[in-house]
């Protein structure tokens, strides 16, 4: 055991590696916190987006399933958009209109950076 | 008379499948030299403003196609969530904007089925240009007409929004202006057929041309013959059923690296998908008689085979080469795609059908149009934009689990919102038909929560569909400015331009890993060096 592995498997492509070596030295109870790494899967930031919805999704389900004690709308939580943004459809609406400026945004990094 | 009309459309496409196979005598190189012409010279500065680079076209349409995609997919979901809160977005009327739910629904749709329709025919293009061995003939002409049709939809938006007469003038502007474009690409399409480099024709290129030629023949041919609104409506629906199929039958082979299971099926999807009514779409303007009833509800059964014989064919593609082609999300999700296709045309069998006859389950129209636009051609369309759109641009798609992500979105949301509006509708008319059969029960008194929570339970089923276009849209941006080029594995990531170094030892790994790439200048900024020199 070197304290190279523990310096290694703070992170990065060989995390992975650290961390059996240190298995191997030493009982499993006794490994770091240390499991972090640095790769950056696409479908990472598509499973967020899509907790996210899904989390939404639960909570106007909660407001149907137990109507009476609905989930406050936009308005009622930001008093500055209270004549505005008095119905529940403007949580998703949010969404959609991020996305749009996520879409607007990539096409003029896209053509900026070309 | 229903039956000369009839005629009429199996007079168009026997006249379509005569010119392709035999040309037009004496005139073809005529024919085809102005055709030529017409596409890219008789245009002038427009056709100088598009380079016309291989497959530019396809892209194009594509990406104008999602954009709106994203946008019906939108206003859908608003739609929907207008069903049980009319007044959802009664808030934006302090900028004008204040439209009833029918709409909201009827520019959603427009938007939607013409956003999904360009991009099966920019599948269309590639698929075309690709069997034909040559490309497509011209590829500035492809791209200058995508303008063209998004305009178009765009007049079509704004005309749904617009009550006074000059939402007519519009709704007429963008109806021509469509009509033009149609006949551009169909031009496009039979020169490109023109220049195929082997005798074959495939199914996919008899649904491509015949899918946009005989809608325009029978739109010229009403002039004179008066045709039936049932097969106007028809009419109506072909591009987009045609060009669905032809997709379909292109991205199986494709992604299973296999030919079609069975040329007569696919030949059967070829003949029956022209000489059959689909009732898909159709929304009952005709007037009709018993015995024009009969007729057209044998003709709307018929439209069945051609859908069976192509999902069959599809999926036994599939099956010679099972885990390749589910390794493939486009392959995944032409199959999801033709089965909500099957599932839908039945559907619309029974509601087409009705519509002629008795009108007692029309409440399930706009469930089942849904079903059809969204998880039918949907899901077909976004196959074709996996298997197509890398393969027109050059580069691959930014993320493949992205794809296949938004795939499984737009199926799991199209089908749960067709499921929970289907039920909300039944309910309702369920409702209703009490309350009329039953004078003492006063309509007002009915509890319809259980409608609103169906509707509500609909309304965020299809958002996971608005976000999936969305995400996609972004995939395909990405993929097109800095996805991998073609050919290779590795992704292309971005690099510095420039990197700053002090002196001293440093590795190949620790460069790549700051973010130097191959082209990166690097400058060793050594303050003290020239004091030592």
């Amino acid at each position: 055991m070197t304290p190279n592995a523990y310096v290694r498997s703070t992170g990065g492509r060989f995390a992975r590696r650290a961390i059996l070596v240190c298995a191997r030295m030493f009982d499993e109870s006794m490994l770091p916190d240390v499991t972090l790494g640095e790769d950056e899967p696409a479908m990472a930031r598509v499973l967020l987006v899509v907790s996210i919805l899904g989390a939404l999704a639960l909570l106007i389900l909660y407001g149907v399933l137990f109507p009476g004690s609905d989930i406050p709308a936009l308005g009622d939580v930001v008093s500055l958009l209270g004549g505005l943004a008095n119905s529940g459809i403007w949580i998703f609406l949010i969404g959609i209109l991020v996305g749009f400026g996520m879409i607007f945004a990539n096409v003029l990094g896209g053509a900026l950076e070309d | 008379m229903l039956l000369v009309d009839i005629l009429t459309v199996w007079a168009g496409f026997l006249l379509i499948w005569v010119l392709i196979n035999r040309g037009v005598p004496v005139f073809q190189e005529l024919i085809r030299d102005m055709t030529d012409f017409f596409m890219e010279k008789a245009l002038g500065p427009g056709a100088d403003l598009f380079e016309g680079r291989a497959g530019s076209g396809t892209v194009a349409w594509m990406m104008h196609g999602m954009l709106w995609t994203c946008i019906g997919g939108a206003f859908t979901f608003i739609g929907l969530w207008m069903n049980h809160e009319p007044d959802a977005i009664a808030s934006l009327s302090s900028i004008y904007y204040e439209p009833s739910t029918a709409t909201v629904q009827t520019a959603a749709y427009g938007a939607a089925s013409g956003g999904i329709l360009m991009l099966l025919i920019g599948a269309g293009l590639h698929i075309n240009g690709r069997l034909s061995g040559a490309g497509v003939a011209s590829e500035t002409n492809a791209v200058l007409v995508s303008y063209a049709f998004s305009m178009t939809l765009l007049l079509g938006f704004v005309s749904d929004h617009t009550d006074s007469t000059w939402g007519s003038y519009l709704e007429t502007a963008a109806g021509i202006i469509a009509v033009l474009v149609m006949i551009a690409i169909l031009a496009n399409h039979l020169l490109t057929l023109g220049r195929r480099t082997h005798d074959t024709v495939m199914p996919s290129q008899w649904l491509i041309i015949g899918g946009l030629g005989l809608p325009l023949l029978m739109c010229a041919a009403d002039f004179v013959f008066d045709l039936h609104d049932a097969v106007l409506e028809s009419m109506a629906i072909l591009p987009m059923l045609a060009s669905g199929l032809a997709v379909a039958l292109y991205v199986a082979p494709f992604a299973s690296a296999a030919p079609l299971w069975s040329r007569t099926l696919a030949g059967t999807t070829v003949f029956m998908t022209f000489v059959t009514l689909s009732p898909i779409g159709i929304e009952g303007a005709a007037e009709s008689s018993m015995g024009d009833a009969a007729m057209l509800t044998i003709l709307y059964a018929a439209s069945m085979v051609p859908l069976l014989a192509a999902a069959g064919n599809v999926m036994q593609t599939a099956r010679t080469n099972w885990g390749k082609a589910t390794g493939n999300p486009a392959s995944t999700a032409v199959m999801i795609g033709m089965i909500m296709v099957v599932g839908s045309a039945i559907g619309h069998l029974f509601v087409g059908s009705d519509v002629h006859s008795m009108s007692e389950i029309q409440h399930l129209s706009s469930p089942m149009n849904l079903l059809f636009l969204w998880g039918g051609m949907g899901m077909i369309a976004w196959g074709g934009v996996i298997a197509c759109f890398p393969s027109a641009s050059g580069r691959s798609l930014d993320s493949t689990e992205t794809s296949r992500t938004t795939m499984w979105l737009v199926a799991g949301g199209a089908t749960l919102a067709f499921l929970f509006s289907m039920g909300s509708s039944m309910i309702s008319a369920a409702y209703d038909a009490a309350a009329t059969a039953n004078d003492s029960i006063d309509s007002d008194l009915i509890d319809m929560s259980a409608v609103a929570t169906m509707d509500v339970l609909a309304s965020i089923a299809f958002y996971t569909v608005s976000i999936a276009s969305i995400l996609m849209m972004i995939n395909m941006i990405r993929g097109l400015f800095s996805g991998a080029p073609l050919g290779t594995d590795e992704p292309t990531p971005q690099s510095a331009n420039r990197i700053a170094l002090t002196p001293g030892s440093t590795t190949i790994r620790q460069l790549i890993a700051a973010g130097a790439g191959a082209d990166t200048e690097i400058d060793v900024i050594c303050d003290d060096c020239d004091e030592e020199e």
